[in-house]
């Protein structure tokens, strides 16, 4: 099975990295959906479906907390499983995240295997 | 903030985001340099701690790390994307230290953005450490304010 996934980053650099990390990774995906904030990706979610969202948190716009909040409080989107990815690893930060509603959490920099472990944890896949 | 925490945060946290991210090597510490053609990133954060954290790097090191980072050859890699990547290597370091050194506070990075030729050196007191990246050479220090 492959599948969707959104990813936002105000970065393309960081977007680039992380689609290719995934890929490299072995991680099954059929479809990438790119934003470069929390609004943009809003609007991408509510044209194309996806199965897993992996955001950053310092986003012009609307940033990753007002992100998250966001897709809790639609309807359509509040089950939609959500992995922050973020160079901040504090305990307070990760918490917070948590919180608010992510599923998952990884902190840059990260090896191929911890994110795709990541995504296999939250979308409930077993580890191949 | 301890020298030495402050310092041994700024060493390893260059070598794990490099080697991890960047697909580069960090051969080892030397002296800061001053060579002409560097890019510099700076960025400000907040909260628990505040303060600012600088990032200069020699223009061939930054052109390998981007074309690294981003899958491609250096040939193909333009300007703005070294810049962005520069920009991206100073965040993920800055929030790797500030992680190292006290993982219970929180903080906000603000947006980094490269540094205008010409624009003021580094305002001491930063703390500075300094790599040779094979190709060139690494300088990052961080500066914290009282709150």
């Amino acid at each position: 099975m492959a599948f969707h996934v959104l990813i936002a980053d105000d970065s393309p650099g960081m977007r680039l990295v992380i689609r290719r990390v995934i890929e490299l990774s072995g991680f099954a995906v059929d479809l990438f959906v790119d934003a470069a904030d929390g609004e943009q990706a809003l609007c991408a979610l509510r044209r194309q479906p996806v199965d897993v969202v992996l955001t950053d948190i310092n986003m012009p716009v609307m940033n990753g907390e007002q992100f998250i909040v966001a897709l809790r409080a639609d309807e359509k989107l509040k089950t939609l499983p959500v992995v922050v990815v973020s160079t901040d690893a504090t305990r307070h930060r990760i918490e917070r995240m948590l919180e608010l509603g992510a599923q998952g959490y990884i902190t840059k920099p990260f090896q191929p295997e911890a994110l795709r472990e990541e995504l296999e944890r939250v979308l409930g896949v077993p580890h191949a | 903030m301890p020298d030495a925490a402050a310092n041994q945060a700024l060493a390893s946290a260059v070598s794990e985001v490099l080697e991890t991210m960047f697909f580069a090597c960090v051969y080892a510490e030397t002296a800061a340099s001053e060579e002409g053609g560097r890019l510099e990133a700076r960025l400000r954060f907040s909260g628990g701690r505040q303060g600012e954290f600088r990032l200069g790097i020699s223009a061939d090191a930054a052109r390998s790390i981007a074309a690294g980072f981003l899958g491609v050859e250096e040939s193909e890699v333009g300007a703005v994307q070294v810049g962005d990547v520069v920009c991206e290597v100073a965040n993920m370091i800055c929030g790797s230290v500030l992680s190292h050194v006290g993982a219970d506070l929180a903080y906000d990075l603000h947006p980094p953005r490269l540094v205008e030729p010409g624009e003021a050196a580094a305002t001491p007191p930063f703390r500075v450490r300094s790599f040779d990246l094979g190709n060139g050479t690494l300088t990052a220090g961080i500066r914290f304010e009282p709150s």
